[in-house]
């Protein structure tokens, strides 16, 4: 490939500009699920459990489906809403 | 989504279209937090909106909800495409419309820069409020 397409998809890659956004004065962050890929339930938890470790600042976890191409259905919101908790 | 709110609303904030009739009841009955909407044009509703509900001010609430759905009724259509352009295009469009600094949409997005359609939406815009008639 002559060129190569960064897209940040793991929570490690995007826990990055999550700490960014909080050394720079952010208050908060806001994050879908990664799109085309397209998730499980599963997959969705665990990215946002890891993710919402990489940074203190308040996280926001945003249902876009037309834009993404990934519904977050009840299950998975109530499983969501639980994280840090416990 | 009532399910949802029901069983997360003690333990999340959350944002949701509440800016209606149906969402007021929604908001006031069960709970929740705010909105995710385009600035440009929903911050002016949405900030007289909450502090209204904030404040049980139901009836003045509600004459802001009817408005708003109106205003979003002729520019976002039920499947949240836009009715003049890609979504990010036509709210930078909005914004140069009102003053703000909207700039344009990255590619492969396009303007709407078409003259007929920017005096639709500034004529809309103008309907409710947002810019006067006989700017520019």
């Amino acid at each position: 490939m002559a060129s190569r397409l960064n897209l940040t998809f793991t929570a490690s890659e995007s826990g990055v500009l999550a700490k960014h956004a909080e050394k720079i004065g952010a208050d908060g962050i806001l994050s879908t699920p990664p799109p085309y890929c397209v998730p499980s339930s599963r997959e969705i938890v665990k990215l946002f459990s890891d993710l919402s470790e990489h940074a203190t600042i308040p996280f926001m976890v945003y249902n876009w489906a037309r834009g993404t191409n990934v519904e977050i259905d009840h299950e998975t919101a109530v499983h969501l809403s639980k994280i840090g908790k416990t | 989504m009532i399910k949802t709110l029901e069983c997360v609303v003690q333990d999340v904030r959350v944002f949701a279209p509440f800016i209606s009739r149906r969402g007021h009841s929604v908001l006031t009955g069960i709970g929740g937090d705010g909105n995710i909407d385009g600035g440009p044009t929903a911050a002016s509703f949405g900030v007289e909106y909450y502090q209204n509900v904030q404040r049980s001010n139901s009836d003045a609430a509600l004459l802001i909800a009817d408005d708003y759905c109106d205003l979003m009724g002729r520019l976002i259509r039920p499947d949240w495409s836009g009715v003049f352009g890609t979504p990010q295009a036509q709210y930078k469009a909005f914004m140069n419309l009102m003053d703000q600094p909207g700039g344009y949409p990255r590619l492969p997005l396009l303007p709407v820069d078409e003259t007929d359609k920017l005096k639709s939406l500034r004529d809309v815009l103008a309907s409710s409020g947002l810019v006067t008639w006989h700017d520019h």
